[in-house]
């Protein structure tokens, strides 16, 4: 069964480039606009690994992962923050909420597919 | 108008910069403006890049479906010319060898018509022997009737056996003429048998051999062409693929939209703000303590998302923007 991942990005673009690379991958997707739209899908089912933008209108991607990591569903599932953000500040907030990896946008699918299969369990 | 707004992003306190009290109004009514025009032009290019790139990616979609059938049909194509090539090749291989067995039969048929023909000589020989013990009888016939005659009276049946033994070697001696030229007649025609053969089996090897040839240049050619149809296959792909790694680069380079959106809107904020709060002078919550440098800038800093912005803020020139590799908590 294919694993599968929730991409959290207000940038239908940067969703279309790591939404492809992923199920050319093998890997199933689901989307949202931004961490309020994300957060059913945490009920919803069994995520094997997140990837969310961190500037997003609504719910910004640290409050995003904040509430992942408080949600009983998901709290062990691996997050990979994806965003134009590269400063040093912003990254050591995403790692104290729980964030695996970092990748700064632009990005090369090939990246973000290392990092995956680093982080998605077998 | 520049100084205008100049001043009115600095409120009026960039140094040398002359701010008569109508100019900072309308510098804001003129940011507030140009606010929406930079948010309307930000609008529409999201959505222009937006919609190209789920084009791009419906195009990479489809040509990594297009793709795969090509590879899949071409994987048949030259698995069933590979398939058809091994059986013509059986089957003309099963032709050869039925031309090489009857090449085979028929020299056997000639190496056994040689025998015969050697035999024939012996039959010759045999009817040579027939002819003289008929002779030598007929001779002995003869003596025994003269020797019939010497014993008058008493040797006259055995003159009629005589006779009749005569007879017998007559019909003997004729009978041996009559084998002696049937096996010559027999002999003549299987020389002739024998020599046609040869003759036969000469050509038969000769249009083997051509065909051999003949076949081997119809093998030859269906693996060239088999050959050329599997490269013009595989430029073919090659020349897909370099389309999908083009469509893929573009797909990432259209990554931007993200980032000058961002930068966009920041620049859109920031002015509004300007245009919006400002009625022409500085409030308190616009200076440092100080009075001097202004704290919206500061503010403006801190909603900055990328390294670029950041330099440029400084004064700084902004640096390519390439990807990076992923950092690991």
């Amino acid at each position: 069964m294919a694993k599968k991942i929730l991409l959290v990005d207000d940038s239908v673009s940067v969703r279309q480039v790591a939404g492809i690379a992923l199920r050319r991958a093998g890997y199933e997707t689901v989307e949202a606009g931004n961490g309020k739209e994300a957060l059913p899908h945490l009920d919803a089912g069994k995520l094997n690994l997140i990837i969310s933008d961190v500037n997003m209108p609504v719910m910004n991607g640290i409050e995003f992962l904040k509430a992942v990591k408080a949600h009983p569903t998901s709290k062990f599932t691996p997050v990979v923050m994806l965003t134009t953000e590269a400063g040093e500040d912003m990254k050591q907030q995403g790692r104290a909420a729980g964030a695996k990896a970092w990748i700064v946008k632009p990005f090369q699918p090939q990246t973000l597919l290392d990092a995956v299969s680093k982080l998605v369990l077998p | 108008m520049w100084q205008a707004l100049k001043s009115a992003v600095t409120l009026g306190e960039t140094p040398g910069i002359d701010t008569p009290p109508d100019r900072p109004e309308a510098a804001a009514g003129a940011l507030q403006i140009w606010a929406r025009q930079i948010e309307n032009a930000r609008q529409q290019t999201e959505t222009a890049i937006t919609e190209l790139t789920i084009n791009f990616g419906a195009l990479v979609e489809k040509m990594d479906r297009s793709i795969a059938d090509a590879q899949r049909a071409a994987t048949t194509m030259a698995s069933e010319a590979a398939r058809d090539g091994q059986q013509a090749e059986q089957l003309l291989s099963n032709v050869l060898g039925a031309l090489h067995e009857m090449q085979r039969s028929r020299d056997t048929l000639t190496a056994e018509i040689g025998t015969i023909v050697s035999y024939t000589g012996e039959l010759q020989k045999m009817a040579e022997d027939v002819k003289v013990i008929a002779f030598q009888t007929q001779m002995l016939s003869l003596n025994a009737a003269i020797e019939a005659a010497h014993a008058g009276e008493r040797g006259q049946g055995f003159a009629v056996v005589a006779h009749e033994v005569q007879v017998l070697a007559k019909a003997s001696r004729e009978a041996g003429q009559n084998i002696h030229k049937r096996i010559g007649s027999i002999t003549a025609a299987l020389a002739k048998i024998g020599e046609h053969n040869r003759q036969v089996s000469g050509q038969d090897a000769e249009a083997i051999r051509s065909s051999e040839v003949h076949i081997q240049q119809v093998l030859e050619r269906q693996r060239e062409r088999a050959a050329q149809a599997n490269a013009a296959a595989d430029q073919s792909r090659a020349e897909n693929n370099a389309v999908k790694t083009d469509l893929e680069d573009s797909l990432v380079k259209l990554q931007f939209q993200d980032r000058v959106s961002q930068i966009l809107g920041h620049v859109v904020q920031a002015m509004e703000e300007a245009g919006s709060s400002h009625d022409g002078a500085p409030d308190d919550g616009d200076l440092d303590a100080d009075g001097g440098a202004p704290r919206r800038l500061d503010r403006m800093a801190d909603g900055y998302t990328t390294d670029e912005q950041r330099r440029i803020h400084a004064g700084l020139e902004a640096e390519a923007v390439t990807p990076r590799e992923a950092t690991f908590f």
